[in-house]
């Protein structure tokens, strides 16, 4: 036990004292929730309805009541610099409205207005402020309509036969999946970096330095050694995987969610059950690493192995992103994807099922004990104790 | 307190690195492992700490096989081996206590034990400093002071002069003398042969994975036909090559 204690203690203060370490551990969880407000200010910015839409009226003498109705419903009049078509094409306007010389006289006459909206549409989002430009000038020649008709003594609603009434939820839905789905990855991915450094220094800083061999020629189980290593390194994942779930939820709290169909309730419950679902995998990557990193000779090539690692959950995230998944047995099973599953869940604000976690936090001890007997194994070869 | 090697055999694949090393190291002496690179002295330590397995023969370390029970063996030994680095974010002192609580040492009595190395060693000016910036002197130094800091009886030294200044190996060699005076097996391996000629009682040269020859400077020159010890080793290295 004062073997334990002494590798693990050496481990730690070797670890805060290397800026690398504390870094990968403290930045990381601080650079998430900024990275997610600044996604949820993107997505609401681009996805949100409300913004104005910027026009140029030209002829706006023509018609000022027409163009006080389109400004009252958030198409604002711009004034552009130089030409407004190309203004137009650089995306600092979103159309050009043409109202005709004719626009009183027709009327008077009862003949069709043409009003020309001129868009570029090739500009993300051009397509979308067009038709709400278009949308707002029809429904003034509706109102128009309307008022004609009744003035006539008919009621304007016969021309209304069918009336089709749209709700998109897909577009509320697949936002919040969006939004949703790349979080338990980021989660998860703290464990990653947060241990990275230091297991890198506890396996293959000590083969290239040279010190592994004067370690291991003491009277003591290599087991030991790797269970010590492997108990600093976890100090460091879990730090950065609680951190990360932490500040997530506070960013959470003050990022208008509604606004992105995220119906979420951002208590302490949520906060318990995010970092609960994610303290599985950061035990069991801090071994996972140490295993990989005491294959590696030097700090420079644990790295690439390390990084190389880091890309599995990132891969199984990113598809999750791209098709979320319900919850199914086998996938408690497997390590770490597990974990990520269960972070959707609480995310989604469903309850977690029971036995799915107490499957996944078996699964990652068993993981976790296997890869210490791996590390502990290799500290006996010949090839790891003596290959520089 | 001794070291024995009997018959002590190791192959690399095809290469056969030790074959069939005997001799023996006593307390209160300093005994020499002496031959040229690759003469298999490195390996022949590294199987003495248990970290690598003989293909075949013995060694034990006051009586204890090392391949049956390493643990009690290594606890009889301080070893500076081959490999000696530090850990340099941390400094001196703390890299010597380190070294002292892996052999169960704490509280005052571990304290004591490193003022102890650090004085004798003459490491006190840098003792708080971290290592990181320290010299070679300085960090053979300190890897000596931790691979003694549990006052081992016996005492095994891989080429602990190795890339060394003159003042640093002087007190490198001062420290050998006195681990002697204290009664200590001490076992070091060398390929200088001034070095070995200066500090030993007893001299083993090895060649090619063999002892060919061991005894006193005297013994040595005489089983070599020589009356120069320089002379004498490069006949023995040279002859076991020509075998």
């Amino acid at each position: 036990m004062s073997v334990f204690r002494a590798i693990f203690g050496k481990e730690l203060r070797d670890a805060l004292r290397d800026r690398r370490s504390l870094l990968a551990a403290l930045i990381y969880p601080l650079v998430g929730p900024l990275m997610v407000v600044g996604m949820y200010a993107w997505m609401g910015k681009s996805q949100a309805p409300d913004r104005p839409v910027r026009v140029v009226f030209v002829g706006a003498d023509h018609a000022p009541n027409f163009v006080d109705y389109l400004t009252d419903r958030g198409i604002e009049s711009t004034e552009a610099p130089g030409d407004p078509e190309a203004a137009l094409a650089a995306g600092d306007l979103d159309a050009i409205v043409e109202i005709p010389e004719s626009f009183d006289e027709d009327l008077r006459q009862l003949r069709p207005v043409g009003v020309r909206v001129v868009t570029h549409g090739s500009r993300p989002g051009t397509l979308r402020a067009a038709r709400r430009v278009e949308r707002v000038v029809e429904g003034y020649g509706t109102r128009i309509g309307m008022s004609r008709l009744l003035l006539r003594g008919i009621d304007p609603r016969i021309t209304r036969a069918v009336v089709a009434e749209s709700v998109d939820l897909a577009t509320d839905r697949g936002r919040a999946a969006l939004v949703l789905g790349f979080l338990p990855m980021f989660i998860v991915l703290a464990g990653f970096v947060g241990g990275m450094y230091v297991a890198t220094d506890a396996s293959a800083g000590e083969r290239e330095r040279g010190s592994l061999e004067p370690l291991l020629l003491h009277p003591i189980s290599r087991w030991i050694v790797a269970a010590a290593k492997w108990a600093a390194t976890s100090v460091f994942s879990v730090l950065s995987v609680v951190l990360t779930a932490v500040a997530m939820w506070a960013a959470f709290r003050f990022v208008p969610l509604e606004g992105l169909g995220v119906h979420l309730d951002v208590g302490a419950r949520l906060l318990g059950a995010l970092v609960v679902m994610a303290l599985p995998v950061a035990p069991m990557v801090a071994a996972l690493q140490l295993l990989v990193g005491i294959f590696a000779r030097s700090f420079k090539e644990a790295q690439t192995y390390l990084s190389l690692l880091m890309f599995l959950p990132m891969l199984v995230g990113v598809f999750t992103i791209v098709e979320p998944v319900q919850p199914r047995p086998w996938m408690a099973a497997v390590p770490v994807f597990g974990s990520m599953v269960s972070l959707g869940s609480v995310l989604r604000g469903e309850a977690p099922d029971a036995m799915f976690v107490a499957t996944t936090v078996a699964v990652s001890a068993l993981v976790t004990v296997a890869a210490i007997h791996g590390v502990a194994w290799l500290l006996g070869k010949e090839r790891i104790v003596f290959g520089r | 307190m001794t070291i024995e090697f009997d018959d002590v055999r190791k192959s690399f694949g095809t290469v056969r690195a030790v074959r069939g090393v005997s001799f023996r190291a006593a307390d209160g002496k300093v005994t020499g492992l002496l031959g040229p690179n690759g003469a298999g002295k490195t390996t022949s330590l590294r199987i003495m700490t248990g970290l690598l397995r003989a293909d075949g023969g013995t060694v034990r370390i006051d009586g204890i096989d090392v391949m049956a029970r390493p643990a009690e063996a290594r606890a009889r030994m301080g070893v500076l081996p081959d490999a000696r680095g530090l850990y340099p974010r941390l400094t001196a002192r703390e890299n010597i206590a380190y070294y002292g609580r892996l052999r169960g040492m704490t509280g005052t009595g571990l304290a004591r034990a490193v003022d102890a190395w650090i004085e004798r060693l003459g490491l006190e000016e840098v003792a708080d400093r971290r290592v990181a910036g320290f010299s070679q002197g300085e960090r053979a130094k300190v890897a000596l002071a931790r691979a003694l800091v549990h006052d081992p009886s016996n005492v095994v030294l891989d080429e602990p002069t190795n890339g060394l200044d003159v003042m640093s190996t002087r007190a490198v060699r001062d420290l050998i003398r006195g681990l002697r005076a204290e009664g200590r097996c001490v076992l070091f391996s060398s390929h200088i042969m001034q070095e070995v000629s200066a500090l030993c009682d007893e001299i083993v040269v090895i060649a090619g994975g063999r002892v060919v020859a061991e005894g006193d400077a005297a013994a040595i020159m005489d089983a070599a036909g020589c009356s120069d010890l320089e002379e004498a080793f490069v006949a023995l290295a040279e002859g076991d090559v020509a075998q």
